[in-house]
């Protein structure tokens, strides 16, 4: 009996140690088709992910024991088993405790034979930080780190440089870590000599702010450019002076500094080619700055209301003379500590010469115009910002203090019907702010400061004469010059406390702040007569709107910053009062309005390398001071302005679904994007023109405007053929309502954009690309015939050659073709070619190069309507053939 | 006199073939670059080498690619020579710099390594298979195509990254590396001292039509001159074997034979050279050159002591 219960007792002891055992273990053993063991096999234990993370060797009697680590997720492991002369094999992990046997075949070939190609691609991934090597993706036709970026897998680069990985715009570009240039990062694009970096990392959920790390939730994408060792040692620049016909320059002279502690890329630029400098200075998050700032700064009201800008990339038809100082400096005062200095100054004269015909066809008429414009801008562009930020463990403080100053001067001679019409602007802006932000750990928590200020000041005067329109504008009585000023000087601030308290899951943050806006409209519009005395034009084209915005807002926010669930949950309530008054007009309105404004954002990660994401927002929305001045202002010479409504309020509610996903090792990416907006308006807005006025008036429609979007983005490496493939698609449709001939129609529109591209390396001498883009949008309305209808497609092609190291040919060329309705085809197609030879000693590479060698100057469209012909034309600045000077320092 | 009586009653009773192991064909061969910064006060110059890895089915050998190739071009200049001469007169060699001669070979189903030393002679050491704990993360990179995941460890003083490749289903590394699901591809350490880096693969069974091992054996010409210093030139170079004319000895052993010959280089020859059945009559010779040996400085050896 004592023996049966120790037996019993034994049993069920050994039966607890194996539940024991199993928890923590896979058994099995290992046997080749003819039942034969087979030792020394490997036996991984795969995570979905397709990572390995446990193995084992199988005993000489096959088994095998493989531990499970603690964290596993249990569910989703299989047990993979390899050995060299059997094909591998995998089994799904159902139930630890169960024994998992493999039965190997034998495979012919030993080892999969493979073949290396040098200089093939890799990538690295570590958490949220991708990494891909310049080398790998360079030829030696490249210049700047811009050249080679566009051809990365994953990541996209837009005609104005911006720049986006898996379909989202990145918030930055770092150097060596550093922030020194925010979103004008088209600086670092179009400098940095690719040969200095090392290596581009592409950093998801970026939280550049320290303290906040693994605490509040950031969804930003941005770019790091790690610096080569022997790079970061001395000064680097990349010169270029180059020299042409008929009568051209252009120059670039740079030095960059890469130091761990000092960055900084100045240069100064000029040219006369037709490459705007101004495109360096583009900031590719305004938006998203303006609107977490809550500022809705005034926009400009003049113009010359001169034509658009042809259908084509900008290079191809800009007329310049520009020039630009451009110096970016950052100091690293000590670990954490830094001082950045950025200036520009920026000088252009831009010209553009259009010639317009238009054909009225009246029963038994035409009536014939002729227009030509002269134009000319003349912008004097000044950028200063000071900017100090301490970013440690416990400490943030980010100060920046930023001065623009523009001085901008057009011209414009207009001939219609051999009636000259000479307008003169000029549009001089002054904009100062200042934006503070401090948080410091009080206990656990984290207290934050925020203040911001902003003033701007924009006088605009525009003058048109002489003599032009007396009829409307000086009784019919000849005068000199009609004169229009505007000016909207705006003090605004935004200023907050905030308490975050962190705990292990989430982050609540407290917040309680208030906005102050203060405007004044003044315009007046005037004509001057013979004798240099000036008349208002009438009682009606003056202006001295009032204008005062106070917020005071409290938010609580929740933050979940996990590994697999990120969620981010913000939640404030405002209460406005906005209040605007013009004596002249005995206007004097306020209004009150308690707005909740809720944001949701969650992201899922489905696997290590994908997750889905989720945007949820209701803002509400109320029109500026620009909607609400009642006195006449000429905005362009065709457009006398004003409005006899009330502001506009509207509900604007955003739901968008994303999928990203991308495999690093095969260098494959995908992610698709939807979102629907929905926007409800309490009025609907509309211009009516009467007696030559433009006014704006509201309706009471309530309004509403949908409109769907669906974007989809892919790429991949091939590494057999050595190339990069990506596409794109989007899709969206617009409802809204429209006031057409005094009635509402409601209207769709939809516009569909498909793109290809691919990157390739034929051989180590030859590289090729190509890259499609086929637009199309239409919009028509159920209610009326009329439908209108646009499609272009555009194609570039680039091949380069270098029979030797030292000598290097590039040929090239862009077609551009439109189809629209009721209109012949546009055709156009531009080719370039260069030769590029570098000697060694000194060690100069001279490039000559013929752009626009098809010697293409004009570019002309024709329009017709029902009743109306319309043809115009614009000067294209033709062939350039440019000698250029390249050498390092 | 007495010395040289010393080194040759050390040498000449471990003179003997060592095959325990059958020779191995190799069916790939891996190309590492590995760099080492020997002299830390040189931080920019650190000794580079090609190396290569021949997998086969039960071994792997890890070897200098450099020394293989000096080493067929000798051949080449002796054989080329040698038919212009027919046999006689002088036979001026040019040898570039010929790598390191030290050979690991590892045999994962004996659990046994082996370390060749090259000091005239060769010398086999058997050293411990390199238990190494590893510690497998998420990190992946992709090399050539090749996908690999990242492991970490502290081995020999220093700490390691490896970048194991599951598809290649070979336990095997370059130098000591190893032990992982996988080949390792590429692997340093922390401070980048020590660097194997990844260089291709390739394919070695579609570059001879040998069958099996034995077909493979060396076979040596009757009346051919014997080449002291040569390895593998004469052999098939797919053959994974541990030299037969090794002499086996223990790492303590050969640390006195390195010492004595960089003491007195040409003692050493002598006696060598005797245990080798060669010979070498200096007193003879009249242009008989003293035999000096520079050894670089080497303050950073590839194995560090522990800190304790």
């Amino acid at each position: 009996m004592t023996k049966a219960i120790v037996t019993v007792g034994c049993f069920i002891m050994s039966l607890l140690f194996a539940a024991d055992a199993h928890a923590q273990s896979i058994q099995g053993n290992i046997k080749d088709s003819t039942g034969k063991a087979v030792p020394f096999a490997n036996v991984s234990l795969k995570a979905v992910t397709g990572l390995i993370i446990s193995y084992t060797i199988s005993k000489a009697d096959g088994g095998y024991v493989l531990r499970v680590p603690a964290d596993a997720v249990k569910g989703d492991l299989s047990v993979m088993v390899s050995c060299v002369g059997f094909n591998k094999q995998s089994k799904a992990v159902t139930e630890l405790a169960t024994p998992l046997n493999f039965i190997l075949s034998p495979s012919v070939s030993q080892l999969k034979t493979v073949t290396v190609r040098p200089n093939q691609p890799w990538l690295h991934t570590s958490g949220d930080t991708l990494s891909y090597k310049v080398s790998d993706f360079s030829n030696p036709q490249d210049r700047v780190i811009g050249d080679v970026i566009k051809k990365m897998p994953g990541i996209a680069v837009a005609a104005d440089g911006k720049i986006s990985y898996n379909g989202k715009a990145i918030s930055n570009v770092y150097i060596g870590g550093d922030n020194l240039l925010d979103d004008k990062y088209n600086i670092a694009t179009n400098t940095v000599p690719h040969g200095v970096v090392d290596q581009v990392q592409v950093i998801e959920n970026n939280q550049p702010i320290k303290m906040l790390q693994d605490k509040v939730v950031s969804d930003d994408v941005a770019l790091n450019l790690t610096i080569k060792k022997d790079a970061k040692l001395q000064m680097v620049g990349q010169e270029s002076v180059g020299a042409g016909l008929p009568g051209n320059y252009d120059m670039d002279l740079n030095a960059m500094m890469f130091k761990d502690k000092y960055k900084a890329i100045n240069y100064i630029k000029g040219n006369n080619t037709g490459y705007d400098v101004q495109n360096d200075l583009v900031s590719h998050n305004l938006g998203n700055y303006l609107q977490r700032l809550n500022n809705d700064k005034p926009a400009t009201i003049l113009s010359l209301g001169t034509v658009n800008d042809p259908d084509l990339p900008q290079n191809r038809y800009l007329f310049d003379q520009s020039g630009i100082i451009n110096l970016n400096n950052l100091v690293t005062i000590k670990k954490g500590e830094q001082l950045r200095v950025n200036f520009s100054y920026l000088h252009d004269t831009q010209r553009q010469d259009y010639k317009q015909q238009t054909q009225i066809f009246l029963p038994g008429d035409t009536i014939r115009y002729n227009e030509t414009q002269a134009n000319k801008f003349r912008p004097d562009i000044l950028h200063s910002q000071f900017t100090l930020n301490i970013n440690k463990d416990k400490y943030y403080l980010n100060d920046a203090l930023i001065m623009d100053y523009s001085h901008k001067n057009a011209y414009s001679s207009l001939i219609t019907n051999g009636i000259p019409v000479n307008q003169v602007l000029k549009d001089n802006l002054l904009d100062f702010s200042n934006e503070f932000n401090l948080m410091q750990p009080v206990k656990s928590n984290i207290l934050e400061v925020y203040s911001y200020i902003n003033h701007t000041n924009e006088p605009e005067s525009r003058t048109i004469g002489p003599d032009f329109n007396p009829a409307l504008f000086d009784h019919g009585a000849p005068y000199s010059q009609l004169q229009q000023t505007a000016n909207v000087p705006t003090w605004f601030t935004n200023d907050y406390v905030a308490f975050k308290i962190p705990t292990d899951h989430v982050t609540q943050t407290y917040k309680a702040g208030f906005i102050l806006q203060s405007q004044k409209l003044s315009s007046s519009l005037n004509a001057i007569q013979v004798d240099n005395t000036s008349a208002l034009v009438s009682d009606s084209s003056v202006n001295r709107l009032n204008w005062s915005r106070e917020k005071v807002y409290a938010e609580a926010g929740y933050d979940v910053p996990g590994k697999i669930l990120k969620i981010a949950l913000s939640l404030p309530v405002s209460v406005q009062q906005i209040h605007y008054s013009d004596s002249f007009y005995d206007l004097d309105k306020s209004l009150t309005r308690l707005y909740f404004n809720p944001q949701l954002r969650i992201k899922y990660q489905t696997g290590v390398e994908n997750y889905f994401s989720f945007l949820y927002n209701y803002r509400n929305d109320i029109g500026n001071i620009q909607d609400v001045y009642r006195g006449g202002i000429l905005r362009d010479y065709r457009t006398l302005y004003a409005n006899n409504a009330d502001l506009t309020e509207s509900k604007d509610q955003l739901a968008a679904l994303g999928f990203n996903y991308h495999k690093a090792l095969t260098l494959f990416f995908f992610s698709i994007n939807t979102s629907y907006n929905h926007i409800t308006a309490n009025n609907i807005a509309s211009s009516i023109i009467t007696n030559n006025l433009q006014q704006r008036v509201v309706l009471p429609f309530p309004n509403t405007i949908d409109s769907w979007a669906v974007s989809g983005y892919i790429s991949k490496y091939s590494f057999a053929l050595h190339t990069t493939f990506s596409g794109g698609a989007q899709w969206m449709s617009n409802h809204s309502n429209q006031i057409l001939n005094r009635t509402l129609l409601p209207f769709n529109t939809l516009a569909t954009t498909l793109n290809a591209g691919a990157e390739t390396k034929v051989s180590n001498q030859v590289t090729f690309s190509y890259k499609a883009i086929l637009n199309q949008t239409s919009s028509h309305s159920s209610a009326a015939n009329s439908s209108y209808s646009v499609k272009q497609l555009v194609q570039q092609a680039a091949v380069n050659y270098n029979p030797v190291t030292d000598l290097l040919f590039r040929l090239s060329g862009d077609d551009y073709l439109t189809y629209r309705q009721h209109t012949n085809d546009l055709k156009y197609f531009f080719a370039d070619a260069s030769i590029k030879y570098k000697f060694s000693k000194p060690k100069v590479d001279v490039e000559l190069s013929a752009v626009n060698f098809l010697n293409v100057k004009n570019y002309s469209s024709q329009f017709l309507s029902a009743n109306t012909f319309t043809a115009s034309s614009y000067a294209l600045p033709g062939r350039i053939a440019l000698l250029k000077l390249l050498f390092n320092i | 006199m007495k010395k040289h009586l010393l080194l040759l009653a050390i040498l000449s009773p471990l003179v003997f073939s060592v095959m325990a192991q059958q020779p191995d064909v190799a069916n790939t061969l891996v190309h590492y670059k590995f760099s080492h910064l020997r002299d830390t006060t040189k931080p920019n110059e650190p000794y580079k080498e090609n190396m290569m890895l021949m997998i086969g089915k039960k071994a792997t050998a890890y070897k200098s690619y450099d020394r293989r190739l000096a080493d067929l071009q000798v051949k080449k200049q002796i054989q080329e020579q040698l038919a212009a001469n027919g046999g006689n007169g002088n036979i001026r060699i040019q040898r570039r710099n010929g790598g390191s001669g030290t050979e690991y070979y590892m045999f994962p189903n004996e659990n046994k390594f082996v370390r060749k030393e090259k000091l005239i002679n060769n010398y086999i050491i058997d050293e411990p298979y390199p238990a190494i704990a590893w510690k497998i993360t998420n990190d992946t990179v992709s090399f050539a195509g090749l996908h690999c995941q990242k492991a970490t460890t502290h081995f020999k003083g220093r700490d390691y990254t490896a970048w194991f490749c599951p598809d290649i289903p070979v336990h095997g590394g370059p130098w000591k590396l190893s032990g992982l699901p996988g080949l390792i591809l590429e692997a340093y350490d922390a401070k980048k001292e020590v660097v194997f880096s990844f260089d291709g693969i390739e394919d070695l069974t579609k570059t001879t039509t040998a069958k099996t091992a034995t077909d493979l054996q060396p076979v040596r010409p009757e009346g051919m001159v014997k080449m002291i210093g040569f390895d593998d030139a004469e052999q098939d170079p797919r053959l994974i074997q541990i030299p037969s004319d090794g002499i086996k000895t223990t790492q303590k052993e050969f640390l006195k034979l390195q010492e004595a010959m960089r003491k007195d280089p040409d003692a050493f020859m002598q006696s060598a050279m005797a245990g080798n059945g060669a010979n070498m009559n200096s007193k003879g010779n009249q242009t008989h050159v003293k035999m000096v040996i520079n050894t670089p400085v080497e303050n950073n050896p590839v194995e560090l002591p522990e800190k304790k």
